[in-house]
């Protein structure tokens, strides 16, 4: 690996490897009872009818709730409940008439707004029981026709603006080239591996959650609101989180239903959503349709860039993909325009999935650009530096740093990108089409304030808290090794406890913020320990361990917090990752089989903490990309909008013999002006840009261009 | 719905006694007949390593060995493995918590992110190294197909299994 960061080894890796690690459907007490939902299977429809007796009257079967029983539930809806959960998400940004009504919850009204909603809810003591019982509730569902929403022109979001034309200071010649290309993007499911689960336990007037969520502050917030207690009645515990990628960053009505239930029932309860919700009940990416405009001068100066995005959301919801983010700022382009158009269905909730926005704004433009260089006959890294912007020209702000230039460099040498001959069908291996391509990625890199705490003890442990979740990050390892580096104390000495509501407060573990967020508290509170340890020990000296001079001192244990105070969205300066993917794929064009024989990615993410687990991380991103570009495509049913593919036979993602040995490189420049650390987030930036580069290689490949996701048929298959 | 309810529920309300090894341990228990191994293993034996992903035999995270074959065991009925000798996860390491080389590969090569799928890696690994001695990376690759990993480990994993099939541990 480059530059000297050293890598602690995963330090839950150990539970994981044992079966110890708990995840939220892990907890159940001895006599919880499980929650199964029965789905709504079209919409837009009404409930006109609910048979639920015979269910009922099945032995072990405890209750079945429907939205006839929200009282006994007490189980409501309020604004202030809607704000606070991932329905919300987008709607001020919308601003229409369905953003200021109630947002979807199950179990409210008869209304059916999206197939696979939960209509009724099965409590009972096993889960072979509660099947029994769903089967036999009938319903009757009467399809209702949609009344027709005008589309809406959203205001800003994500920190950017939706509608924006502007002209930047880029100077560029006559138009020479110009072209205009529509590209679309499937409707893909986030799948993590662990189903979303919530198991809830009562004790008297307090509640405490097993729940798989990217943020327990949030969901404690959110839960108790819906419960109608304070929060501090509430306890979150998400300490091994089964992989989210967006889909538990946001609060779902199910965390909140599952303390519901057990209050009613007066019985610990799990709800665990079974692979089928999981397509619907905790967000998706939705398709989207771009059109991206290019003009250019003679020598690749772009002289316009036009991106122009058609999305979609649910009849009350308000997240959408923010495609056109990065065409704001990325390329310096003379004249610059974005818009997006968002229209209403009746489909569940759509919420962010892994670089929102980016990753399907990055398939349009990255390949745009590679349309445009094939035109000019430029070499794409030479068309893309010729348009690099060297400030950010939206934000009008300088970068606080940004090392694309080398990245471009890196990866290219790396991957032997002078020997491609940009003439598709130039290069063969075994009877098959070799092709090379590559994209740009880039991501914001934000930070938000967090609390860390650190306790020594004078037996000499270190226990170091925080609210945060590692999802699969390595966050606790990353706190670990900040601690032992800093402090000089053994692995052996320190303990991480993470995912739990009454912790200090971290912000959520998405949009990749959780490093440059709670490593500098961490950091502040190692320096408050040391302080403190002054205070109470004032003359140091005779060379003593930490908790050695604790003892000198007669006290017990040291507690101290340390505090970040995260980057506000006015900054003076502009944070981004930025990096670039190179990619070789091998293509049967007989058979239309693609194989991605090689990754090469080159990341600039600031000073790189841990490159191990900096390296999985992208590594995992880039995997998505591989399914986003060849397999990941959900379908919905066009008259009931059942998603069909709601399963992972039908809903393919990549698996062991989809992904070849990936190379990650990091140019590992410190951003000093992002924290002291230098660190800025890494846990989106590998996947934007990665289907650009795949779809290129393969026009490289084959001389076919591929604008829609995942590539299909007509592209991959030609004359032998 | 088209099931006559009574005749139904009585005749699968019978619970059926199993007698079956799990991690060398004898066990005895009545299940439901419709129960799933996975199923029983967690909530019946409270054996919570062994996870479920799908439950329907799509995504490798239940993977377990019975009679020394790796198995989905959301896909197979409890009912049937009387007699059984059934490993999980939790089976793997020796008596004494040693681990077995393939959990430290695993950990040495950081070939998980979340952990979720990891037992199933390890169990599909583990038949994978006796089913297929001298098996090279592509192999690999594809014997280990059935295990998804969404974190995308997979480099990692396959470094690990390698590893221990060159007996580097």
């Amino acid at each position: 690996m480059n530059g000297n960061e050293r890598s602690l080894q995963r330090i839950d890796a150990l539970d994981k490897v044992t079966g110890r690690a708990k995840y939220a459907a892990d907890k159940k007490p001895q006599d919880c009872l499980i929650a199964l939902a029965l789905r709504a299977t079209m919409a837009p429809a009404q409930i006109v009818s609910m048979e639920v007796s015979t269910a009922r009257a099945i032995p072990g079967v405890i209750d079945v709730f429907t939205h006839m029983d929200r009282e006994r539930l007490r189980w409501t809806s309020s604004p202030e409940i809607d704000a606070l959960g991932a329905e919300h998400l987008g709607r001020e940004a919308l601003g229409d008439p369905a953003s200021k009504g109630p947002a979807y919850r199950p179990l409210i009204s008869d209304e059916v707004l999206f197939a696979g909603q939960w209509i009724a809810l099965v409590v009972a003591e096993s889960i072979e029981i509660a099947r029994e019982a769903l089967a036999l509730i009938n319903v009757e569902l009467l399809p209702s026709s949609p009344r027709p929403m005008a589309p809406i022109r959203p205001g800003p979001f994500f920190a950017g603006d939706m509608q924006y034309a502007f002209d930047t200071a880029s100077t560029s010649g006559p138009v020479a080239v110009c072209q205009r290309e529509t590209y679309e993007t499937p409707m893909q499911l986030h799948q993590p591996m662990e189903p979303t689960a919530t198991t809830a336990i009562w004790d008297g007037e307090n509640v405490t959650l097993h729940d798989s969520t990217q943020g327990v502050q949030a969901a404690r917030d959110y839960i108790a609101a819906s419960l109608g207690i304070a929060p501090d009645r509430v306890r979150v515990l998400s300490p091994f989180v089964g992989g989210g990628f967006g889909s538990k960053n946001q609060i779902w009505p199910h965390e909140a239903l599952a303390a519901h239930l057990a209050r009613a029932i007066g019985r610990p309860v799990c709800m665990q959503l079974t692979r089928a919700d999981m397509a619907v009940a905790s967000g998706y990416r939705s398709q989207t349709s771009q059109i991206v405009e290019l003009e250019a001068d003679n020598e690749g100066r772009l002289v316009l860039l036009r991106h122009d995005n058609h999305v979609q959301t649910s009849l009350k919801g308000g997240f959408f993909e923010p495609c056109g983010l990065n065409s704001l700022l990325l390329y310096k382009a003379s004249r610059i325009e974005v818009s997006h158009q968002v229209t209403r269905h009746p489909i569940s909730t759509p919420t962010p999935f892994r670089a929102p926005g980016e990753t399907p704004g990055s398939f349009a433009l990255e390949t745009a650009l590679d349309e445009l260089a094939y035109r000019l006959g430029q070499d794409p890294i030479e068309l893309r530096m010729q348009n690099f912007a060297e400030r950010d020209h939206y934000h009008d702000r300088e970068w606080s740093s940004n090392d694309l230039a080398e990245c471009y460099r890196l990866g290219a040498e790396r991957i032997g990108w002078h020997h491609r001959d940009a003439n598709p069908r130039s290069h063969e291996r075994n009877g098959r089409l070799v092709g090379l391509g590559m994209a740009t990625t880039a991501y914001p890199a934000p930070a938000l304030p967090a609390t860390v705490r650190l306790v020594l003890h004078v037996g000499g442990s270190l226990v170091l808290e925080t609210s945060a979740t590692d999802i699969g990050t390595g966050m606790r390892t990353l706190l670990a090794q900040h601690v032992i580096d800093t402090l000089a104390v053994s692995p052996s000495q320190v303990e991480v406890v993470l995912g739990d509501s009454r912790l200090p407060n971290a912000p959520t573990a998405g949009r990749s913020k959780s490093t440059a967020s709670v490593l500098p508290a961490a950091a502040q509170a190692c320096r408050a320990l040391l302080a403190a340890l002054d205070e109470i020990d004032p003359h140091p000296g005779g060379n003593l361990a930490l908790h050695e001079r604790l003892a000198r001192a007669g006290h017990q244990d040291l507690t101290v917090e340390g505090r970040s105070s995260g980057l506000s969205t006015d900054q003076e300066l502009s944070f981004y990752s930025f990096g670039a993917h190179f990619v070789e794929i091998e293509l049967d064009e007989r058979i239309g089989r693609v194989r991605v024989s090689r990754v090469v990615s080159a990341m600039d993410c600031g000073r790189v903490l841990n490159s191990e687990l900096a390296t999985s991380q992208i590594r995992g991103s880039i995997t998505f990309g591989i399914g986003m570009a060849l397999m990941e495509q959900a379908v919905r049913h066009p008259t009931s909008n059942r998603i069909l593919t709601d399963n992972l036979a039908e809903y393919a993602v990549p698996v062991h013999a989809d992904v070849p040995e990936i190379d990650v490189l990091f140019t590992n420049k410190a951003d000093l002006a992002m924290n002291a650390l230098g660190a800025r987030g890494l846990g989106e930036i590998g996947l934007p840009g990665l289907a650009a580069a795949i779809g290129n290689a393969v026009f490289n490949a084959c001389g076919r261009r591929g604008r829609e996701l995942p590539l299909s048929a007509k592209v991959l298959c030609g004359q032998a | 719905m088209g099931i006559a309810p009574d005749t139904a529920s009585e005749t699968v309300r019978r619970n059926v006694s199993l007698r079956l090894t799990v991690n060398g341990e004898e066990v005895m228990i009545d299940v439901d007949p419709r129960r799933s191994l996975l199923d029983l293993l967690r909530d019946g034996l409270g054996l919570t390593g062994t996870k479920k992903g799908c439950d329907h035999g799509q995504c490798g995270a239940c993977t377990v060995h019975v009679d020394g074959q790796r198995r989905l065991s959301c896909l197979q009925s409890a009912a049937q493995l009387n007699g059984a000798e059934v490993l999980t996860i939790e089976g793997v390491a020796g008596p004494d918590g040693d681990l077995h080389p393939l959990q430290t590969a695993f950990m040495r090569c950081d070939a998980l992110q979340c952990g979720f799928c990891t037992p199933g890696q390890i169990m599909s690994a583990l038949a994978l190294l006796t089913e297929n001695e001298g098996a090279d990376a592509q192999e690999i690759r594809e014997a280990m197909s059935g295990n998804i990993c969404r974190c995308g480990a997979y480099n990692g994993i396959v470094a690990a299994i390698m590893e221990v099939a060159n007996g580097a541990d």
